[in-house]
This record gives C-alpha cells, sequence and structure tokens, in this order.
C-alpha cells in the first residue's frame, strides 16, 4: 500500500504527458483555476488523512462556470429573458485501492448536499471551495467504503474485477471564448419564429431558446488535465391546440447546435418554425389509428428516439446491487457481447473524436473522459452483433480496459459508461426520394392497405400518417405512443440514404444521435385510451 | 406541522398615483374585458363561477452575489406571471374552503407564464386558454368541499368563504419612474465588498449580494376593481458563516433595504459594518456553548419586532380564527386582556418609512385591491382586532386592506408593517440596570440581552404543540454585577405565546425596524416590524441543533497565489 501511494503522488507532481494535443496557451484567468485546482489537489492527496484511515488514492476535479440564457415567447410576442451565471462541479475521491475502493455503492457521494456551489472563478475562490467540498467527500467516501466492504461481506460476494485501473495520463485544451450573446437579436427570433404559429388553429405556439455556456476545467489526480470549450443552443417551437376530436395536444420541434457557425439564420429559422406549424396543422385532423400490427415508418427524430434505445441499453455502471443503487442502471446489453441484438446489415459506431457530421458540430465530442483516459472510437454494432460496449476504468468480466467513455450524465452522480456520438451505419441504403416508395411496397408485400408513419409523440400519444399502399394518400391518425424497446432494434428493415444529426446537450455532456429514417418491419401500434379534454366554456377571443 | 419563517427585507417607492384611464392602461382594458365577456357563460355553468380575478406580476429582477473579490452568482429575469383566481359556488361556500384535515386549500389558482408587454390579441388568448383550465380546477375543488362539508361536523365560525364587494370599488394605478443603473459599478462595488473577507481563513463561506426587485402588479376583478401597483425593492447584503469543532455553524449577516439606490448605504457604513461582523464571528467561533436557561431577557428592538412577528403577528391572522385546524389562540379573546397592559400592536401598511427608514411591509393597495389600513390589534394589552383579508370571520365581515400573496398563490390575511409600541419607555441604560435588578430579584446567576435574530418559526395548527422557536444569532450574558457582557453561542428561545407576553415588564425608547420576507401558505411577502428593545422577566432558551459537521481535515488553503 504504502509503495502504491508513493508512486501514485510521483505521477500527480510529474505532468509529462504520454499523449494528447500540443497544449496552447492558457489565459491568466485559467492559469489561476488550474493552478489552484492543482495546488489543492497536491495538497490533499498528500495530507488528507484521518485518524486509522487511509489517504484517497485518486481525486479528479471538474470545475464549470456556467452561463445561461433562456428567451421565451409566445405568438410574437416576449415572455421571458434571463440571463444565470453559476459555477457547477464534481469532485471525485477514491479511497482504498484500486482493487477495491468505495466507487458505485451510494451513489450521492460525489455531489455532497452539504456544499453549495457557490464561489468565486479565482485562485482564493476555487482553492477554498475544493478544500472543504474534498474534504466532504474524502469523508463520505470513507464511510461508503466500510458500508460496501460489509456489505460485500453479507452478502459472500467476491471482489473479481478491480475498481479503478490507470492509463497514461492526457492532456487537451481549447481556445475559450465566451460567446457575445446579442439579447436583442435572440429576443426577435423567440418572437419572429414564435408569430409564425400564431394561428387560430392553435391554442398557442411558443418558441423557447436556451443558449448555454459552461466551459469545463478538468484535473485528476494521474495527471490528466483538459479545458474544454463546451456551448450549445437549443431552440423549441411548440404548438398547442385540439385535434377535431377534441384531444388536447401539445407538440414540440427541438433544434440543438453546439456551433454558433451552425445555427440558422433568423430568416431560416422562420422557415423551420412555419413548417412545423405546417406539419402540426396536418396532424391536427388526426383520427384514432386501428390497432396495428405491421411495417412502420420512423420519420426524423423519431429514428433517433430508436436509437437512444440502443444507447440507454449499453450504458452502466459497475456497481453492487444493494438498496442504494436506486441512481444506477444498467443497460440489458451489458453483458451480451458477441450476440446479435441489431438488424442484420447494420452497424454502429461510437465516436468520441468526431468533431462533426456533415459539417455539423457534434454535441458528443471530446478528447478525454471523466477519469482521465482519451477517448477512442469503438465499433459497437457489426452487422447485428454485439462488437463492443463503451468502458470506463471500472474493470468488469467485459471490460478490461477503458476504452475513454467515462461520461458524467444527468441524474447520475459518478461516472457512467455510455457513448457519445452514436453513428447508425447502414450497409445499404435507399435515396430519400424513394424511401416512401419502399415503404408502401413493403407495406404490399405484407399483404396490408396501408401502413403508418410516426413523425411525432406527445407523452403517451404518437402522430402520424396512415399511408395508403396503393396510391400513397396519407391519413392523418394518432395512438398509443408505441414506446420501442430492444426487440425494436432487431426489426429494422431500412434506412434512407439521408444522415441526419441529433444533438443533446446536458449536465453531463453532450451526446448525438446520427441516424437516417427507418422502416421497422414489424411495428405494434395500439389506440390511444386518453379521452379528450371538455371542450372550452366560452368561444376563443 | 407548519411553520412561519421570517428572513429578511425589502420597499417601493410611489412616484404618481392616479384613477386608471382607459386609454393608458391597455393590460388592464384587455384584462377587464375578458373578465366581462366570459363571466356570463362562466356564470350560467353548473357549478357556476361567481367572482374572478385576473392578476399579472411584471418585471425584472436582478441578484448578484459576489465572493472573495469576484462575481460568484447573476440571475437576471424578466418575467410575467399570470394568477388567475375563480370562486365556483357562492360567497356562502366556495371551492377555496379547506377541506377537513387540510388547513388550507391550494387549490383553485392557477399560475402561467404571461406577456411582459402588453399585446391584446395574445394576451386574450393566453387569458382565455388559462381561465378555462382555472374553471375547470375550479369546479372540481368545489365538488370536493361539497361533498366533505355534507360528511364533517359543522364548523365552529361557519362565516362565509368570501366578502361582500368592497364598500368602495378600487380604481387605482400608480407608476415609477424607470429603473436604471450602473450595472458594472454594482459588480464592483459588491467585489470590493467580498474581497474584504479574503484572507480569512476561519471563515468557511462568505458573500456580498445586492438585488433589485422591479415589478408591477396589474389586477382586475368580476367586481370592477382594478389597480396598477408598482413596487420596487433593494438590497445590498453579506453573509459569512463559519463551523466550530463541535460541529455549531456560526453566522453573522447585515441587511441594507432601500428604494432608490441614492439610499444605499455609504461604502464607509459597510466596510465598517463587515469588519464588525468578521470579528463577532471570530468571537463567536471561541465562544462558550450556552446553557439551557430560564430567566430575564432583554430583546433588542429588532430581535422583539421579530418575536411579535412570529409569536403574535400570525396568530392575529384572520382566516385562522376560523379555520379548526389551527390553534385559535386569541379567536374568542376580544376585548380581554392578552398581553402585558404596557404594550399596543397595530399593523399599519400605509408607514412608508419609520425613522427615515424604508420600510418594507408597506403597500396602499393590498392583493384583492383592497384598501390598506392601519389596524389596531392590540390596545393596552387588549384584543382589539384581527388582520383581515376576504374571507370573513364571525364579527368582522370585511377586509381591512390584508389579502397578501406572492405569485402563483391565493391571498390570505397577512402582516405588513407591524408596529410595537410601549405606552411607557426608558432609555437602554435604564433597561438594563432594570434587567440586572431582575437577574437579583430571581435570584440567577446571569440574564440575556438578545441583540440579533435571523428569523423563527411558530406552530399555530392544532395537531402540534402552540409554540414557538425564535433562533439568535447574537447573544450576551450579563452579569448582574460589574463583569462586562459575554457573548455565547448556540442559543434558541422557545415558548408558548400566552405565557411569553405577558412578562414584558419594560420597554426602551431605542425603537428599531426589521425589514424581512415572511413566508406562509400564501408565499413570501415583504413585511416589517417596528418595536422598542423589551425586558421580558422569563424566557426560556434552549441549545441549538448542531450538524455532524466536523471542521475540515486540513487547514485552510493559503489564500495567496
Amino acid at each position: 500500500m504504502k509503495k502504491f501511494l508513493l508512486i501514485s503522488i510521483c505521477l500527480i507532481l510529474n505532468l509529462n504527458v504520454f499523449a494528447g494535443e500540443k497544449k496552447q496557451k492558457l489565459t491568466s484567468q485559467e492559469s489561476e483555476v488550474f493552478k489552484a485546482m492543482q495546488t489543492e489537489m497536491n495538497r490533499n492527496l498528500q495530507d488528507l488523512k484521518m485518524d486509522k484511515f487511509a489517504r484517497p488514492y485518486y481525486i479528479a476535479y471538474k470545475i464549470i462556470p456556467e452561463t445561461r440564457y433562456l428567451f421565451n415567447a409566445s405568438q410574437g410576442v416576449l415572455m421571458q429573458d434571463k440571463k444565470t451565471y453559476n459555477p457547477d462541479y464534481e469532485v471525485q475521491v477514491r479511497v482504498g485501492s484500486p482493487k477495491e475502493d468505495n466507487s458505485y455503492f451510494d451513489p450521492t457521494v460525489w455531489l455532497p448536499k452539504e456544499t453549495n456551489n457557490f464561489f468565486a472563478l479565482n485562485y482564493e475562490g476555487v482553492s477554498k471551495f475544493l478544500w472543504q467540498t474534498t474534504d466532504i467527500v474524502y469523508k463520505n467516501s470513507l464511510a461508503e467504503l466500510t458500508e460496501k466492504q460489509a456489505y460485500k461481506k453479507n452478502k459472500h460476494i467476491a471482489q473479481q474485477y478491480d475498481d479503478f485501473s490507470f492509463y497514461p495520463p492526457q492532456e487537451h485544451f481549447d481556445t475559450i471564448t465566451e460567446p457575445v450573446i446579442d439579447q436583442k437579436y435572440w429576443q426577435e427570433v423567440a418572437k419572429k419564429t414564435s408569430a409564425k404559429g400564431a394561428l387560430p388553429e392553435f391554442e398557442d405556439f411558443m418558441t423557447a431558446i436556451n443558449i448555454n455556456f459552461a466551459p469545463s476545467y478538468f484535473l485528476t489526480s494521474r495527471g490528466s488535465k483538459y479545458l474544454q470549450d463546451k456551448y450549445s443552443i437549443n431552440i423549441t417551437f411548440t404548438a398547442q391546440g385540439r385535434l377535431e376530436d377534441g384531444l388536447e395536444f401539445n407538440l414540440n420541434k427541438s433544434l440543438t447546435y453546439v456551433d454558433f457557425k451552425d445555427v440558422p439564420s433568423l430568416q431560416e429559422l422562420e422557415k423551420e418554425a412555419e413548417v412545423f406549424a405546417k406539419e402540426v396543422l396536418a396532424l391536427q385532423k388526426a383520427k384514432k389509428v386501428d390497432s396495428y400490427i405491421g411495417p412502420v415508418l420512423l420519420q426524423g427524430a423519431q429514428a433517433a428516439k430508436l436509437m437512444k434505445v440502443l444507447s440507454r441499453e449499453i450504458s452502466f455502471t459497475k456497481h453492487i446491487a444493494s438498496n442504494n443503487d436506486y441512481s444506477y442502471y444498467d443497460g440489458v446489453f451489458a453483458d451480451k457481447l458477441g450476440l446479435k441484438i441489431f438488424s442484420s446489415g447494420f452497424d454502429v459506431i461510437d465516436d468520441p473524436l468526431r468533431k462533426t457530421f456533415d459539417k455539423q458540430k457534434l454535441a458528443g465530442y471530446y478528447e478525454i473522459d471523466e477519469e482521465g483516459v482519451k477517448a477512442e472510437k469503438i465499433q459497437v454494432i457489426e452487422n447485428g452483433f454485439l462488437k463492443d460496449l463503451p468502458f470506463t476504468a471500472s474493470l468488469t468480466k467485459n471490460n478490461s480496459k477503458s476504452n475513454g467513455h467515462a461520461r458524467s450524465y444527468y441524474g447520475y452522480t459518478t461516472v457512467v459508461a455510455r457513448p457519445s456520438n452514436l453513428i447508425l451505419l447502414p450497409h445499404k441504403t435507399i435515396a430519400q426520394e424513394d424511401f416512401l416508395n419502399t415503404f408502401k411496397k413493403f407495406c404490399l408485400e405484407q399483404g396490408l392497405k396501408a401502413c403508418p408513419i410516426i413523425s411525432a409523440t406527445d407523452g403517451e400519444i404518437f402522430y402520424g400518417f396512415m399511408v395508403d399502399a396503393k396510391t400513397g394518400a396519407k391519413t392523418p391518425v394518432y395512438g398509443e405512443n408505441p414506446a420501442f424497446n430492444t426487440r425494436s432494434l432487431r426489426d429494422i428493415k431500412y434506412a434512407s440514404n439521408q444522415m441526419q444529426v441529433y444533438n443533446e446537450m446536458n449536465r453531463g455532456g453532450g451526446f448525438s444521435i446520427i441516424t437516417p429514417d427507418l422502416i421497422l418491419d414489424n411495428g405494434e401500434i395500439n389506440q390511444s385510451k386518453k379521452q379528450p379534454a371538455r371542450k372550452p366554456l366560452v368561444k376563443r377571443p | 406541522m407548519r411553520k412561519f419563517i421570517s428572513s429578511t427585507l425589502f420597499i417601493f417607492l410611489t412616484i404618481s398615483s392616479f384613477a386608471c384611464p382607459a386609454s393608458k392602461e391597455p393590460m388592464l382594458n384587455t384584462m377587464q374585458n375578458e373578465i366581462k365577456r366570459s363571466m356570463p357563460v362562466f356564470k350560467k355553468q353548473n357549478p357556476p363561477v361567481y367572482f374572478m380575478s385576473y392578476m399579472i406580476t411584471s418585471g425584472k429582477e436582478y441578484n448578484y452575489a459576489s465572493s472573495l473579490g469576484k462575481i460568484a452568482n447573476q440571475d437576471i429575469t424578466e418575467s410575467a406571471i399570470l394568477d388567475i383566481d375563480v370562486r365556483v359556488g357562492s360567497e356562502k361556500m366556495d371551492n377555496t374552503r379547506p377541506l377537513k384535515g387540510y388547513s388550507f386549500n391550494w387549490g383553485g389558482q392557477t399560475s402561467t407564464l404571461t406577456l411582459l408587454k402588453s399585446n391584446d390579441k395574445v394576451l386574450k388568448n393566453i387569458l382565455w386558454q388559462a381561465t378555462e383550465e382555472a374553471v375547470k380546477q375550479a369546479q372540481s375543488n368545489y365538488e370536493k368541499v361539497k361533498s366533505n362539508a355534507a360528511s364533517v361536523a359543522k364548523r365552529t365560525d361557519d362565516s362565509d368563504d368570501f366578502s361582500a364587494p368592497l364598500p368602495k370599488k378600487t380604481d387605482f394605478c400608480a407608476e415609477l419612474e424607470p429603473f436604471t443603473f450602473n450595472e458594472q459599478e454594482i459588480i464592483s462595488l459588491i467585489n470590493e465588498y467580498s474581497s474584504l473577507f479574503k484572507g480569512k481563513d476561519f471563515i468557511l463561506s462568505s458573500r456580498v449580494y445586492f438585488s433589485v426587485d422591479d415589478k408591477v402588479v396589474y389586477f382586475v376583478d368580476s367586481q370592477d376593481n382594478k389597480m396598477k401597483r408598482p413596487q420596487r425593492l433593494m438590497r445590498l447584503g453579506y453573509e459569512l458563516e463559519t463551523l466550530n469543532d463541535d460541529g455549531m455553524k456560526l453566522s453573522r449577516n447585515n441587511i441594507y433595504d432601500f428604494n432608490t439606490l441614492s439610499k444605499m448605504p455609504s461604502k464607509q457604513q459597510v466596510i465598517k459594518d463587515i469588519k464588525k461582523s468578521i470579528e463577532e464571528l471570530r468571537i463567536l467561533q471561541n465562544a462558550p456553548v450556552a446553557e439551557p436557561f430560564h430567566g430575564p431577557v432583554i430583546l433588542s428592538g429588532r430581535a422583539a419586532g421579530v418575536f411579535f412577528h412570529e409569536i403574535l403577528g400570525h396568530r392575529m391572522e384572520g382566516n385562522r380564527q376560523k379555520d379548526d385546524e389551527f390553534g385559535q389562540t386569541f379567536t374568542g379573546k376580544i376585548n380581554q386582556e392578552v398581553i402585558s397592559p404596557l404594550i399596543s400592536v397595530y399593523d399599519d401598511p400605509t408607514m412608508k418609512t419609520f425613522n427615515d427608514i424604508d420600510l418594507r411591509g408597506h403597500y396602499l393597495y393590498d392583493d384583492e385591491a383592497a384598501p390598506s389600513q392601519k389596524v389596531t390589534l392590540i390596545e393596552n394589552g387588549i384584543l382589539k382586532n384581527f388582520l383581515m383579508a376576504r374571507s370573513p370571520i364571525k364579527n368582522f365581515a370585511q377586509s381591512n386592506g390584508h389579502g397578501r400573496k406572492a405569485a402563483g398563490r391565493r391571498a390570505i390575511s397577512r402582516m405588513g408593517v407591524t408596529y410595537v409600541k410601549a405606552s411607557k419607555t426608558i432609555t437602554p441604560e435604564e433597561l438594563k440596570a432594570k434587567l440586572k435588578e431582575e437577574i437579583k430579584r430571581q435570584n440567577k446567576p446571569y440574564g440575556l440581552y438578545i441583540e440579533d435574530i435571523s428569523g423563527g418559526f411558530t406552530m399555530i395548527d392544532t395537531s402540534s404543540p402552540q409554540a414557538f422557536k425564535v433562533n439568535p444569532l447574537l447573544v450576551y450574558k450579563v452579569y448582574p454585577d460589574n463583569r462586562p457582557d459575554e457573548i455565547i453561542r448556540g442559543v434558541d428561545i422557545v415558548g408558548t405565546p400566552l405565557a411569553s407576553f405577558n412578562k414584558i415588564i419594560a420597554a426602551g425608547n431605542d425603537y428599531q425596524v426589521f425589514n424581512g420576507s415572511c413566508g406562509a401558505e400564501s408565499g413570501w411577502v415583504p413585511v416589517s416590524a417596528i418595536a422598542p428593545s423589551l425586558l421580558i422577566s422569563e424566557l426560556e432558551i434552549e441549545k441549538v441543533h448542531k450538524s455532524s459537521a466536523k471542521l475540515p481535515v486540513l487547514p485552510a488553503p493559503k489564500g495567496d497565489k
């Protein structure tokens, strides 16, 4: 143990890096923040020790000074304008040894409720905050390790794989450029796009714009360090109203960009809002769908939702099933390496190092993961078979080495093995302009007169069209949201050739899905049990 | 167990007020027209809507906080919230009546984001949509109230749920000059103040903040009341906190409320106060822990203000007199002596300032558009009246302008500016001498002087003890001989109201103002309390709850780079 600690401390102080990008010059504030993080980390690693307990053997700090802007408008009139600045943080402390440590037992340990995230982004502010927070996390971690060991003893759980493993340190520094937000311009965007849905057919049409600027300062006691530029622009249009049978709907379209260069112009966004309004207008005549089993076309974001099933089910943590594990989710594919979980003729890769797709910046891009490990591209699916999984430095039966996929995730308080830029690669695609004809033909082959396109969902309801297999005539319908599952991944029959990027940004970092529209050969559609609301007592003004 | 918590402060400045001309107030017009359009339809429903009001709270909040010389938090929000109060049934019984087993009916009021600037077409649409939802909820709640009323014992006070229309219709519009300020100057100022905490290793956390709440409330109802009431509250404050070896959290803070930037305290004053607070915290950290105690106590004017607000004020709120779930400490005691005859208590929201200090609890019209009134609650110890909103109680049929609420809540009777007045006062020195006499008379080793209080709470429902707790921040032991006063830590004042208020035996002539925010069922509202320092012959104190936290293992990091 003594030997290990000595080695570990030496590594911290030796900042030679084995890999990583060319270091750029940091600004004086960036240097000040990193210096405070490094000094406090060294001090804690060397001196933080309670009687009869060991020092931490690993510490990681992340500081995220986050600025948010929010603009809300309804039917052309501004409703809300908000700007906030608040620093956020993550502190990981591991006690015990890499063989067995405190990780993945109590999910609350690394984000202690005893601290508040209020600190100045200067040397003394960061030092003082990390000093107190590390202390709390260390004490919690000691308690967690004791409880974990006692629990394992009670349940006769043998330690088979190391709780943590080490990799060469990495460094990566983005040039941080705080975006200048022209609040008047964004107010105009909110107002003008929401005005596009100010139609008598809708009860309301709103635009919400969220702009987040959240650079990350990251440092581990193994010498990894990064400064990551991160911002996102989310524009969501929401249309509210009633179908002809009185059923209330609340449909939205969400666009997320991680580079201002990718954000369409005001005129283009107005067009987007207009197109969305027209799409919803077409759905407004929807009738209750008849129960159905057969081919289904997933359009746009609905195809991305299916790919999210794959994303969820290949994400996991190494944790012990206990009363504490409510925050952990193990994807069902975590133990299915080598099995056929996807349709034949499809590959899926996850590539955190990919910055753009078709010139659009991807939300899931990163160089170094949350354990300081170099990110790697992985082949998740090969011709339908599960080939590889995202792995962290916590070892398991299938995971003998991290592939740089340890990532924070909203709702989790510890890092999770999860994908970043998940890209569906069909071996064969159909031109987008022929995709509907392929669907009709496939429908006819199944002996069906009409088949559904799912184009939008609103909670428990889906909206779409039944397409006449012969004429191509579309009848708007709604039904129970089919909530596709892992089985549906094996039902993908056709993919179009038009790949679309779906970016998401949350507290734990970004995530992108790149997929075309998809046709499933065996979808199940049920009627909605939701009842229409009472009609308004007073006539709309 | 419900608690009412007071923290601290705010204010507003009315530049001009007038009746609301239709041409100048399009927002009010639209709101009023929409009520006029929809009420005839709603009245015909079963169950019918018999009253409806719209309130839009529109404006901008600025919040800046600095730590150790740098801005650490910023929140600037411009928004407008629409609250709709729909009453279904009749004045006799409506959807707002508390159900048996619940002391407050939370249903029936809907709140939604609305427009920042008037736009007739869009506002009408939002009002229409939100009103349909509110009516639906209120009708559903009314059915619950009806079925509950049929199945439970009759209420002790079976007064109506809503009063007759206000004796005089309200038509009030006021305006403030537009608010402007130099943001960078303010940030520099609070950065300068917060840098005074740099290098003070024993302080675990500290911050200096500045906030402005610049709002306008637009109100109309189906009884033709209307108002436009601006409100501008500004605050500068700081707080610093540490932890003792034994896990006790200790803090000092200071808050300055004002209604114009010109009344912001001078830099010299704030720096002096911060330095004093740092020193007080240093002393507190090493101060001896208080032992449970029962004996004579002086409450400073600020502390006495909080004491009266928490323990007496909430029990004077009208809605608590008719709800059988509440303790009703004073309900049947009109014209009886309830506290020391030395003391009279008023609540007078019409007061704007006291000794040139802006009063945060001032308003001219309440949140039900009733004009605010000075209410004599207690005269020379004798109970005279209650604080009334538009929910009548036995013998008190009308509002006296105390219906208050935060955005998103329904108004109930609340305090505004609570003024505790003594019929006979003495100087602070004489009061302290009297304390020493009392210590000797009671043969106690010491008495207490409570200089500062952070807040407190009182339990007023019948399911829990009708007790109170007040949390002092700065307490001195006062010895009967010539020994100097000694700071102690870890004190909470506890007791029951009837026993405590009869033990006031003297009052100082040093009236002080406590400006704060009070939280109750109708949300957080700005309040003020004015009181002299008071000598109470017997108060009980107990030890405070200590956290299980320990001081960090390592010493504080060095502040320099």
